[in-house]
């Protein structure tokens, strides 16, 4: 047997289980003796070990492409190498909290312990705040230049973009703006939202039973 | 003497201003602004300058505008009155430019320069205005809170009524920080305030010790105002910590894994290696024990026996001792165990707390896993209750731009309630201050709230402006053609 048959054989199985499973449940929970209760928590757990290699296999990759380009000089290779002496610092900090002396329930860590934390709560977390931030300043330069009135739909838009905008900031909150857009988001655009939800939805219900039935071309073994 | 009158005349003349309603302080503020751009004018004038130039005619309107903004600012210590004159000192150019005899070159000067305006100064404009509220001080924001954030609210009243637990999930990522960490502070200040009992599991790295840091300084906030004994971690709250696993399977693994082995058994310990059981709040509400007797008793079967308590105590609810930090002395090992918790130690998960029981699962997210939370729980004949509805509510705390994608959810009643990036943090902090008064989260909405206002009145202000600038331009091509003709 193959190894492509093999997945697809698997895949096959595991859907028609969880199907089964969904169906009884929803038929009556003791139809099935409790089956399901003992096998459905073996599969989860399966699904958490698999996650796990899906870690791994995520770091073994970074580290294969960033080495390559350190040993051959390929461009940038300087920012592989920072890359890597930050993951071994942060590492080596997470090691010295996790072996160090452990303080008591709800107390900080001191001392090289501390670092983790440190790197944690007083950089990464700002850094990560900073680059998001920067999403502030394309968003102000795209509305300068890019958002003009073209058409009737782009006038429609735009009306109900300032309408909205205009409600979100308190400054500018008149009572009226405010109940208009209210309407606006739960009459029109929970109904358009509705409807795309449902393609959606239908969209990937027919994409995920062809997966499963191994009739979706690219999916997994042949190329698009 | 005549100093102290000034101060208080003063005093009540800005208390006055402040208290007018939205459209006349801008009004005022135009008004304002266009007075003094005159007299600006006036000194261009007597400077020997030609004053009804579009330049100049900028120019007095600007140094106007800036006059009044750091007065008013100044005088009233409030952002607020600063941002009226911005959009006054718009006003007062506009009505400057069509009041002047030279009005179409005014305008025909003004068009393209805004059109052509450099990203620098957009940036730059950008920053100055996000950092006005850390320079001219904080102002209270008063919105009206929206019916998606009230039912957020309510549903989080009502667990504290029923003495159901909420269950928590951290999921946002310090991308999201602008806009989820607001979300959290007032809910867990919410949850704590109230003391409706709440367990929290973190599914981000870096979030997780801000989560937690953030639980802690609110704890100690409500300690130190109403005694130690007020909320206690392990009775009040707890948290599960970080589960990565749970990221990488596509958020809801976590799902299944409670339902069958109930909290105890698909986490086993908390943030700290203690083991849950051990915790008093893992009991389960007596609300759930008493529907969960009545559902055996109808269908003939031995009512289910109360989670023994680890120092021998009963208390109500059943298990835990009276000891709220930490750990309870080790104990009940009783009953077919499932699920082995802890190395040597069995015990019986069904006996604590369940899915079924909690009250609330309250999702903060920069996405948002609710659709495939609702479709588990309503297709889940045990988790509905003898209506057929969920017994379990679901609410949603994430960024703006989700926010509509969720609304169907909210209409059809799946969801309880959402709040919406950090204007919702702020409705909902408005409903907690009507209630209760003051908290902890309060600054930290506020410091959020203005320069987001900030922001979002720039980004407003900029495609007026550019399809103001565009408009006129064609308007000016059309009058050339005609003219040409």
């Amino acid at each position: 047997m193959s190894k492509e048959r093999i997945i697809r054989t698997t895949i096959l199985v595991a859907g028609i289980y969880f199907i089964v499973e969904f169906l009884i449940k929803g038929i009556s929970s003791g139809v099935d003796n409790g089956f399901f209760k003992k096998v459905t928590p073996v599969f989860t757990d399966v699904l958490i070990v698999i996650g796990l290699f899906a870690i791994g296999i995520g770091l073994v990759n970074i580290f294969m492409l960033h080495s390559h380009r350190i040993i051959r000089f390929r461009p940038n290779w300087e920012h592989s190498i920072v890359l890597f002496v930050g993951f071994f610092t942060v590492m080596t900090f997470a090691v010295l909290k996790w072996t160090g002396p452990q303080p008591p329930p709800g107390q900080p860590h001191v001392g090289a312990g501390n670092l983790f934390d440190y790197v944690v709560t007083k950089i990464l977390v700002h850094m990560n705040s900073t680059i998001y931030s920067f999403l502030a300043f394309f968003v102000t330069s795209a509305a300068l230049r890019a958002f003009r009135v073209r058409g009737l739909e782009s006038a429609v838009m735009m009306v109900s973009a300032v309408i909205v905008l205009s409600a979100m900031a308190p400054e500018t909150s008149f009572p009226f703006l405010a109940q208009f857009r209210e309407w606006m988001d739960a009459k029109i655009n929970t109904a358009v939202f509705r409807a795309l939800t449902f393609g959606m939805i239908l969209g990937g219900i027919t994409v995920a039973m062809r997966m499963w039935l191994g009739i979706e071309r690219g999916a997994m073994f042949e190329a698009t | 003497m005549s100093c102290v009158i000034g101060q208080v005349s003063a005093d009540r003349v800005i208390e006055w201003v402040l208290g007018q309603p939205l459209w006349l302080r801008w009004l005022g503020s135009a008004g304002i602004i266009f007075l003094l751009s005159l007299l600006v004018s006036v000194v261009i004038a007597a400077l020997g300058r030609e004053s009804r130039k579009p330049g100049a005619l900028c120019l007095s309107v600007g140094v106007a505008t800036a006059v009044a903004l750091v007065g008013w600012s100044v005088a009233t210590r409030s952002g607020s009155m600063a941002v009226h004159q911005l959009f006054g000192g718009a006003l007062a150019v506009i009505v400057r430019a069509v009041l002047v005899s030279n009005r179409l070159e005014v305008l025909d000067w003004i068009a393209p320069r805004v059109d052509r305006l450099s990203y620098r100064i957009v940036y730059v404009g950008l920053a100055m205005l996000l950092a006005l509220p850390f320079i001219v001080g904080h102002w209270e924001s008063k919105p009206r809170p929206r019916a998606i954030t009230r039912g957020l609210y309510d549903a989080i009243e009502e667990c504290g009524r029923t003495g159901k637990p909420v269950f928590l999930l951290n999921a946002w990522i310090m991308d999201s920080r602008g806009e989820n960490q607001p979300q959290f502070e007032v809910i867990v200040d919410h949850l704590m305030r109230q003391r409706v009992k709440f367990v929290m599991l973190s599914f981000s790295p870096d979030t997780t010790l801000v989560g937690r840091s953030l639980c802690q300084k609110i704890e100690r906030y409500y300690k130190d105002r109403y005694g130690e004994d007020y909320i206690q971690y392990g009775r009040d709250w707890l948290e599960i910590g970080y589960r990565p696993i749970y990221q990488t399977n596509g958020w809801l693994a976590w799902v299944p894994n409670m339902k069958t082995k109930g909290i105890v058994g698909a986490f086993t310990t908390d943030y700290m290696g203690v083991d849950l059981w051990k915790y008093p709040i893992m009991a389960r509400p007596q609300a759930a024990l008493e529907e969960e007797r009545a559902k055996e008793a109808a269908e003939g079967k031995e009512a289910p026996k109360e989670a023994g308590s680890p120092s021998g105590t009963e208390s109500d609810g059943g298990a835990g001792s009276e000891q709220g930090t930490g750990a309870s002395d080790a104990g009940s090992t009783d009953g077919a165990a499932e699920g082995g918790v802890s190395e040597g130690e069995t015990v019986d998960t069904s006996k604590y707390l369940q899915l079924g029981d909690f009250g609330l699962i309250l999702e903060v997210h920069y996405v948002g896993t609710v659709e495939q939370l609702i479709g588990l729980i309503r297709l889940d004949n045990e988790l509905r209750g003898p209506d057929g509805k969920p017994k379990i509510k679901v609410g949603l705390g994430t960024v703006n731009m989700v926010v509509n994608q969720m609304l169907p959810y909210y209409d059809s009643g799946d969801l309880s309630g959402i709040l919406a990036g950090v204007q919702g943090a702020v409705e909902y902090s408005e409903l907690l201050q009507d209630e209760y008064g003051e908290g902890p989260s309060r600054e930290g909405v506020r410091q959020r709230a203005n320069p987001y206002s900030m922001g979002v009145l720039f980004v407003l202000s900029v495609i007026i402006l550019g399809n103001l600038s565009t408009l006129w331009q064609k308007i000016s091509e059309r009058r050339e053609a005609r003219g040409a003709d």
